[in-house]
């Protein structure tokens, strides 16, 4: 079966509005049937003991949970306050401000919707206060938004690890430096904008007394980020340890030293994370189903044929990858092409000498940008939704930080250092 | 995670309090091995399997419930382009192709659970049978939840003839 009855069906299925899970078990039971294997027991079975049942995966709903408490714990505001004191008299501050929280809330979150929304319902209100255009504020909300899984922790980093058999504690450090430049450069875009746009500066108090109020608030919810890291560098935890450390570490914060979480909320944000992580995970266990049913009918091989017909050169199919991946992220949600494309793509890097760390780098940043573009955009949804702008103009908006932020992908993908240093530097093991 | 203002009932409250406090014994499970660990040096041989059965379980679970709410991630675009009498129809025609997965998984679920009947699993020694038990539990739980839509669905499709677009659109 050519790879391209494959994906026509996959398309077919999503356009008629089959939930995203079922498409995908879908396309992999008529393939299956089509071939002579289907069998029913083989969808439950290849999800549960190849999709779901997997201890590194526990940290999924660690990290959910863990983002929710902290949350609950009104660290939005403090955070808030601490990214206007560093960057709050740029021209166009506030739009500054969203960025950097925005990347501040990837240290303590690790999913793209919790940071966009977190972003979105503290900024975009005193944007349009300041007289920003409603679209460019959301979309601005969005577009840091999807910085949270590319900044440590990272939820899709832990996913592709389990797939790819790499390490997360370097993945999670590769992600650093192309967090840092995706946010730089949503920076310089919105410097220049505001300058046309004639945005204000906000007032910002720079005494060393303000420096250390506003960092007194701060400093427990930006030491997360540094336990997990520091506890799964140190080869102290596991990363599913780090994460369940890190539900211990925000209840504390949030309950005990913030008081602002009382013990009768916590069922609630108990059940919610529950149903966040079996909406992820279920999508998963079909992607997980689908991928084995391709990959036992040879399809990467397929596919890798023909990226290789069409050029031989590493710089050229690292290109391509991005763009199937871009083109598939407009479409489906970040954690089905991530699923879907490491099967394909991991036989393809290793041939072109690509380190598989890199790659899972490359590709979330990746992913993190298809969440951010339309028809099927995440986080344009939970922005839109928090700006109350229409979907066309919130998507015309992002147009142009797509375009930016996708510069730094592909920078990212075709200078290894950018992603590789750090991960050598502190893990000289791998 | 988007709340849905409808008055839970009870099938929903009580499946949240299960998934709650199933998600709080896996952290305290998880806790228990880091401390077990590090302070009596000590590796437990079940947390780690117990925390996978309870992931396993919140998993399927969870899923109930994202049906229930009708919070399923889906590509609805079409809908702006199609009028609603189509619209209904294609809503319609959907939960009915998920509703006969459905039913196909509970099939594949219940096999699986009667072949791992019998066995017990490394750290615990529960059968696997126990654990195998929420794939066709919950996917029957769906199935039902997406029967009753379909009912009402196909009432209004058929029976009221007119343009009442089901509660599906997001």
């Amino acid at each position: 079966m050519s790879p391209l009855i494959f994906i026509a069906l996959l398309f077919l299925f999503l356009f008629t509005s089959i939930p995203i899970a079922f498409s995908l078990g879908l396309v992999g039971a008529v393939i299956a049937i089509w071939k002579g294997i289907f069998n029913p027991i083989l969808i439950t079975h290849i999800m549960y003991s190849q999709g779901i049942d997997s201890f590194p995966l526990l940290a999924v709903p660690f990290f959910i949970l863990a983002g929710a408490l902290m949350e609950e714990g009104g660290i939005s505001r403090r955070l808030v306050d601490f990214a206007q004191f560093l960057v709050g008299r740029i021209r166009g501050g506030l739009a500054q401000v969203a960025i950097v929280t925005g990347m501040f809330f990837g240290g303590i979150t690790g999913s793209a919707v919790a940071d966009a929304a977190a972003v979105g319902s503290m900024l975009i209100p005193s944007m349009k206060e300041k007289n920003y255009d409603p679209a460019f504020a959301s979309a601005l909300s969005a577009a840091s938004g999807a910085m949270g899984p590319i900044i440590p922790p990272s939820i899709p980093m832990v996913i592709y690890a389990v797939i790819a058999n790499a390490s997360v504690a370097s993945l999670f450090l590769g992600g650093i430096v192309p967090g840092v430049l995706f946010g730089v450069s949503l920076m310089v875009y919105s410097y220049f904008y505001a300058k046309r746009k004639n945005l204000p500066k906000e007032e910002v108090n720079l005494t060393f007394a303000n420096f250390f109020s506003v960092m007194r608030r701060g400093i427990l919810p930006l030491l997360m980020p540094l336990i997990i890291l520091g506890g799964i560098f140190t080869g102290m935890f596991t990363a599913t340890e780090s994460a369940v450390v890190a539900v211990a570490y925000a209840f504390i914060v949030s309950h005990f030293i913030y008081r602002q979480l009382p013990l009768k909320k916590m069922p609630k944000i108990l059940a919610d994370s529950a149903k966040a992580t079996a909406s992820i995970m279920f999508i998963i266990g079909m992607a997980t189903f689908l991928s084995w049913v391709i990959t036992s009918e040879q399809i990467p091989q397929q596919v890798a044929e023909t990226f290789f017909r069409i050029s031989a050169k590493p710089w050229m199919i690292i290109i391509m990858l991005n763009i199937l991946m871009l083109i598939l992220g407009c479409f489906i949600d970040p954690v089905s092409i991530l699923i879907l494309i490491s099967p394909i793509a991991l036989p393809i890097i290793k041939q072109i000498g690509m380190d598989p760390v890199h790659f899972g780098v490359v590709l979330t940043v990746n992913i993190c940008i298809g969440s951010l573009t339309p028809p099927v955009g995440t986080l344009l949804f939970v922005c839109s939704r928090i700006g109350k702008v229409g979907f066309y103009d919130i998507s015309k908006a992002i147009l142009p930080m797509c375009l930016v932020v996708i510069g730094v992908l592909f920078l990212i993908s075709l200078v290894p250092e950018t992603v590789m240093y750090l991960p050598r530097l502190f893990a000289p093991g791998k | 995670m988007a709340q849905s203002n409808k008055k839970t009932g009870w099938g929903e409250g009580l499946l949240n309090w299960v998934n709650a406090s199933f998600l709080l014994v896996m952290v305290l499970v998880i806790l228990l091995q880091v401390i077990a660990r590090y302070a009596f040096n000590h590796a437990l041989p079940w947390p780690e399997e117990l925390g996978r059965f309870l992931f396993a379980w919140i998993v399927f679970l969870g899923t109930v419930s994202v049906i229930q709410a009708d919070e399923m991630l889906n590509l609805d675009l079409i809908y702006r382009y199609i009028p609603e009498r189509a619209a209904a129809g294609l809503r319609l025609l959907v939960a009915l192709i998920v509703f006969v997965f459905l039913l196909v998984m509970c099939k594949g679920g219940y096999e699986l659970m009667i072949r791992q009947a019998s066995q017990r699993s490394v750290g615990l020694e529960v059968p696997m049978g126990i654990v195998y038990f929420v794939i066709p539990f919950a996917t029957l739980l769906m199935a039902l939840i997406m029967f009753f839509r379909i009912l009402k669905m196909g009432r209004d499709f058929f029976i009221s003839k007119g343009a009442n677009p089901e509660g599906t659109g997001k």
